[in-house]
């Protein structure tokens, strides 16, 4: 296979064309035999060396006789084929088959019923991991034919960073196809993925596609496919709490339950191959091959009428403003109430203020314009074998999230994964039926004893109240523990539980003493908080208690007991501590002995 | 590569035998032929006369009161017949005779008519004699005496018996003073040579094909050309086949000393020439067939071309602006623009001859030019010899419509009409028509182009031809020029032109010429809408965006000129 570039020998490459193509007494160019490739500016030569004989030769069958072919514009790059239907009755023209042989340009003629059509250059530059890739091209929510086949083929790369030159055809009886837009896609097994929409005209555009060699894809593909399901993961906005600062609007929730080995590289994996080239994948109900990460956010719907049904299709707009996609995510499938959906475009171009979505039976009109999200080619974002870097809007289950692990909302709010410190107290008794207690608090900064005065109330609660005040609450406190009071006038501490906490007050509840204060609080009431202030519990003679609290800073040391006082068989009461507790979680296991 | 003798070339000259140099007396012997007295003796020129050109000496004898002849024999045989049919070891069919010789007592020879000054061949038992000079034609010197190896030019009073050409083993010089007395040393020969001339190859460093070509020959101060003041004359055959040579303002003259030969040279281009403003031509009624077509490219502009002979050319050559003058006979092959023939005799156009001035023709009873085509033989200047019966152009073509835009002097009136009542050999013709349709039948369209004259038609006894002449032609003319230039691009530039709303009518379809021009002569009949294009994209050097050419013809004609831009 030869091909002949814009530099080429002019004799050369006219005579090899001469011999691919044949050109009929009427001006149909067509592909007859051969593996040669000819930058757009031979078609214009050779035609018009043709014309310029003075015989017709074998299959070529024009001569100096016949009107102009063609002209040539920008260097050769923008050819247009005549029609001289009316004067001549020759009108110049390729077909799809002898289009797929050009490149480096534009080639635009007409039709029979002389509307327009155009094919146009594209050019794709870059490089890939795996010369195995077959990049694709989409157009108009379908996959163009692949006849270049894989990078390692060379179609057309005329120089070391380009991976394809070929043309697409974007007007079709006169008709502009998708706006001239395509989408270029590397989806290779085993590297990163890479996808590039460029609007291709006269001549050649540019499409960049780079992907890299991924080292937490290394499950065969084929392996990865009979795992669990995510489908279900991927669809809906949901609200997750990542940072326990309230719940945040992302596309799905994906979770590695039952997805592989249960991780997070099972997870990514799993995600990638919905995308992967050739896949039988059908994310949010269509072919994973046709997703272009195009995906827009619209929000702040005004109330309309219908039911939205998930990964539905959805179109808007008329003319320049018209467009489809396919519903990834509906707040509130109840048309007259919802406010956000998001999009993924498929055709056209994305919504914008004026224009009404509608499904199979919704309406909603948009408000605003719809925002581009920054997504990533394989949806869920970078996995870098311990961390996610979700892609925008990409929704994880929060459990399943760890510190260091960044996503980021459909509102752009990327909120911090928390650092957990869990204390852990492992109890050994003797019996299964035992109830061991364990208290733990933080220690006094000087004293061997537990901190019973690191707060000092705000006072002002009555008994009956459910709330105690002091001026702050550390940030590394547990969200929710036990607070002690020392009432005044009293000289023992009552303890309460708190289910929650802001950074100034603790909010009673559960059952310890009531639930609520059995006495006033008064100003300067000494103030403690029990991390554990609670029976040790398990099925078996193990027993457990622990609580949780976001690290800050620094280093922290507990200390406490644990005690079984059973009227029978009591056992003796251990001393427990927790000396220097930084950001990592620590436990400790206690064997009760019989106290004799 | 300069101007090189090429020895294997389709001209040549023989290596001379031991003694031809006579740089001494070896294989020399002196015959007393006629006269009384004792035979002289043959001697070195040093010492006595002391006259030698080539070399350090010659040979010379004493001719008085008698008629002697200095002989040489090679030791070999020579074989000049034209098929190489003889005998003689050395092939050199239609070969050449060449030596240099002086006599110092040229007034006593007897007169050239008369067997004065002789050259010699023999084949060892019969002798020929050729007469080179005489008292009435030699004034003395040292001469370069030739003669073709023809029986039938040589002085057949002195033969003895005949001499067989196919089996030359003699070479002698004779002169004869009679009773006269000379008695002192006065026969000098310097050297002789035989062969039938010279091929020259490589290229020319300095536009002087014929002075570098002289250079080239004479390594030892005698040759078959010769330098007279910057004129080279040849006494030989002369072939140019190297490449890149180029000759400006240069004359070449063939000539020879037997003064009343009709011996004819040939001088043959084979390779790559070109000629600007030179001359070839020929002295001393020898003739020179020049022959061009085997050429890979010849270009002759400018110059003349004189005395007998032919001129051949071929297609894709050229031959612009040159005087032809005493040719015998012309045949063009190439497109030929702008020439003057003077004196000449028929030619024959294959190709084309553009603005031809064609005067005093030597052609009797036949025509001036002879064409399959008319549209070929175009916009010439045809004028009759002052007396010779003479057509003309003859046309040889078949039936069908030609034009005519030559102007006419001297030749019969022509008039229009369709028919025409032609004149017939034999009858109603008297041999001085324009145009001699050699047909027997058919019908011919004449047309005649505007400013042309009207010919006057002939045609061969008991021709059933019907000739229609129709006048007022116009012409549809397309200049093709490079848009940055401003000039011709040249003969890959392509013009088609036809009628508007009828692609059938076509009136251009071809390219131009080396001036960017193309033209038709149609018959005028309504002012008329064309279109067309004009076009180069040979692929080669620049090519060139296509241009649509729209316009109207009228009375007056088309003309429109284009400017191509390139790719």
């Amino acid at each position: 296979m030869a091909i002949y570039d814009v530099g080429a020998t002019a004799t050369t490459a006219v005579a090899a064309f001469l011999t691919q193509f044949s050109i009929s007494a009427t001006g149909d160019v067509r592909y007859v035999s051969g593996t040669d490739t000819f930058h757009v500016t031979w078609l214009d030569r050779a035609l018009q060396h043709k014309v310029w004989d003075f015989t017709t030769s074998s299959d070529d069958l024009v001569n100096l006789a016949k009107p102009n072919p063609s002209t040539s514009a920008a260097l050769g790059t923008i050819i247009t084929l005549q029609d001289h239907t009316t004067n001549y009755g020759v009108r110049y023209n390729i077909d799809d088959t002898a289009a797929q042989y050009f490149f480096g340009g534009s080639v635009e003629q007409q039709n029979a019923s002389a509307e327009l059509e155009r094919y146009s250059g594209l050019i794709v530059l870059g490089s890939v991991a795996n010369t195995s890739t077959t990049l694709q091209i989409l157009q108009n929510n379908a996959l163009v034919t692949e006849f270049w086949g894989n990078v390692a083929n060379g179609w057309n790369q005329t120089d070391g960073s380009t991976l394809l030159r070929v043309l697409v055809k974007t007007y079709a009886a006169d008709a502009e196809i998708d706006g001239s837009r395509v989408n270029v896609k590397a989806a290779h097994w085993g590297d990163t993925y890479s996808v590039w929409e460029t609007t291709l005209g006269l001549g050649e555009k540019v499409a960049a596609i780079n992907t890299f060699a991924d080292s937490q894809n290394d499950t065969a593909e084929a392996t990865v496919n009979t795992w669990g399901s995510i489908t279900t993961g991927l669809q809906g906005i949901d609200l997750i709490d990542v940072d326990g600062n309230g719940d945040k609007e992302f596309v799905g929730t994906l979770s590695y339950v039952g997805v592989g080995n249960a991780d997070k590289k099972s997870l990514y994996q799993r995600v990638k191959s919905m995308f992967a080239y050739n896949t039988t994948n059908t994310p949010w109900g269509f072919d994973g091959d046709l997703w272009t990460a195009r995906v827009y956010d619209c929000d702040n719907l005004t109330s309309g009428s219908g039911t939205w049904v998930q990964d539905e299709q959805v179109s808007w707009g008329t003319g320049a403003t018209a467009g489809t996609g396919t519903l990834m995510g509906v707040r509130n499938t109840a048309g007259s109430s919802n406010t956000r959906m998001v999009i993924h475009l498929e055709t056209g171009v994305p919504p914008d203020a004026t224009v009404t979505l509608s499904g199979a039976t919704g309406s909603q009109a948009m408000s605003e314009a719809s925002s581009a999200l920054a997504t990533n080619a394989n949806w869920i974002g970078q996995f870098y074998g311990s961390a996610w870097i979700a892609a925008f809007g990409v929704g994880i289950s929060a459990g399943e999230l760890e510190f260091g692990d960044s996503v980021t909302s459909l509102d752009n709010q990327q909120p911090t994964v928390p650092q957990n410190v869990t204390l852990t107290v492992n109890v050994e008794v003797g019996n299964a039926g035992d109830d061991p207690r364990v208290f733990l608090a933080e220690k006094d900064p000087v004293l061997s004893s537990p901190d019973y005065d690191k707060y000092s109330a705000t006072g002002g609660e009555t008994t009956g109240g459910t709330t105690i005040t002091v001026a702050a609450i550390d940030s590394d406190e547990p969200a929710a523990g036990y607070v002690g009071v020392q009432h005044s006038g009293d000289t023992f501490i009552t303890f309460y539980e708190y289910t929650s906490r802001t950074s100034t007050t603790f909010t009673l509840g559960g059952t310890l003493n009531g639930g609520t204060l059995n006495s006033n609080i008064v100003a300067a009431d000494d103030i403690l908080v029990a991390f554990l202030y609670e029976s040790a519990t398990g099925g078996g003679t193990t027993k457990t208690a622990s609580n949780t609290f976001v690290f800050a800073s620094g280093t922290r040391d507990f200390i406490g007991w644990v005690r079984h006082g059973d009227e029978t068989t009591p056992d003796k009461p251990v001393p427990i501590s927790f000396t220097g507790v930084g950001s990592n979680s620590v436990s400790v296991t206690v064997v009760l002995e019989d106290q004799t | 590569m300069a101007v090189s003798i090429n020895a294997s070339g389709t001209f040549s000259v023989v290596t001379r035998a031991t003694g031809a140099d006579c740089e001494n007396t070896t294989n020399w012997s002196l015959v007393k032929l006629e006269g009384g007295g004792g035979t002289p003796s043959i001697v070195n020129s040093v010492g006595s006369t002391d006259l030698f050109v080539e070399g350090s000496n010659a040979i010379e004898t004493t001719t008085n009161k008698q008629r002697i002849m200095m002989l040489h024999t090679p030791g070999t045989s020579y074989d000049f017949t034209s098929g190489s049919t003889g005998s003689g070891t050395v092939k050199i069919p239609g070969g050449l005779f060449w030596a240099w010789s002086t006599f110092l007592a040229s007034g006593s020879l007897l007169t050239e008519a008369s067997g004065g000054y002789q050259m010699m061949l023999g084949d060892g038992t019969n002798r020929g004699f050729w007469n080179i000079a005489g008292s009435d034609t030699y004034l003395g010197g040292f001469k370069k005496w030739a003669i073709s190896i023809d029986l039938s030019t040589r002085f057949t009073t002195d033969d003895a018996g005949t001499p067989q050409i196919g089996n030359i083993t003699e070479f002698g010089v004779v002169t004869d003073v009679g009773t006269a007395t000379t008695r002192f040393a006065n026969f000098v020969i310097d050297a002789y040579d035989i062969g039938d001339g010279l091929t020259f190859t490589g290229s020319t460093t300095s536009d002087a094909l014929f002075l570098e070509s002289f250079n080239a020959q004479d390594t030892n101060k005698v040759g078959i050309l010769s330098n007279e003041n910057g004129i080279i004359f040849a006494q030989g055959n002369i072939e140019f086949d190297g490449s890149s040579q180029v000759s400006d303002g240069e004359t070449m003259v063939f000539t020879d000393t037997v003064l009343d030969s009709t011996y004819t040279y040939t001088c043959d281009f084979t390779g790559s020439h070109t000629l600007t403003n030179s001359t070839i031509g020929t002295a001393g009624g020898v003739g020179v067939n020049m022959d061009t077509s085997s050429a890979t490219s010849f270009s002759m502009s400018g110059g003349s071309i004189y005395g007998p002979g032919t001129v051949t050319t071929a297609t894709g050559q050229t031959l612009d602006n040159v005087v032809l003058t005493s040719r015998t006979s012309i045949t063009i092959g190439n497109t030929s623009n702008g020439c003057a023939a003077v004196g000449c005799g028929q030619i024959t156009v294959t190709g084309e001859v553009d603005s031809w001035s064609v005067s005093d023709s030597t052609v009797t009873s036949d025509a001036v030019l002879t064409t399959a085509n008319t549209n070929k033989v175009d916009k010439c200047s045809l004028t009759k010899h002052s007396t010779n019966t003479q057509y003309a152009v003859e046309l040889t073509g078949s039936a069908a419509t030609y034009s005519w835009s030559n102007t006419l002097s001297g030749f019969r009136a022509g008039a229009t009409g369709s028919p025409i009542t032609p004149y017939y050999e034999g009858s109603t013709a008297n041999g001085n028509e324009a145009l001699f349709i050699n047909a027997a039948s058919g019908t011919f369209n004449i047309s005649v182009a505007d400013g042309a004259s009207v010919p006057s038609v002939a045609l061969p006894s008991g021709s059933t031809a019907t000739v229609n002449v129709t006048a007022n032609q116009i012409t549809l003319q397309v200049t093709v020029l490079d848009d940055v230039t401003g000039s011709a691009i040249g003969t890959t530039s392509r013009v088609y032109l036809h009628k508007v709303g009828d692609t059938g009518t076509v009136y251009l379809n071809g390219a131009t010429n080396a001036s960017g021009v193309i033209s038709t002569q149609i018959d005028y009949d309504a002012d008329t809408n064309v279109t067309g294009w004009a076009r180069d994209m040979d692929l080669s050097g620049e090519d060139y965006v296509p241009a649509d050419i729209n316009g109207q013809y009228t009375s007056s004609g088309f003309s429109i000129t284009v400017r191509l831009k390139r790719v």
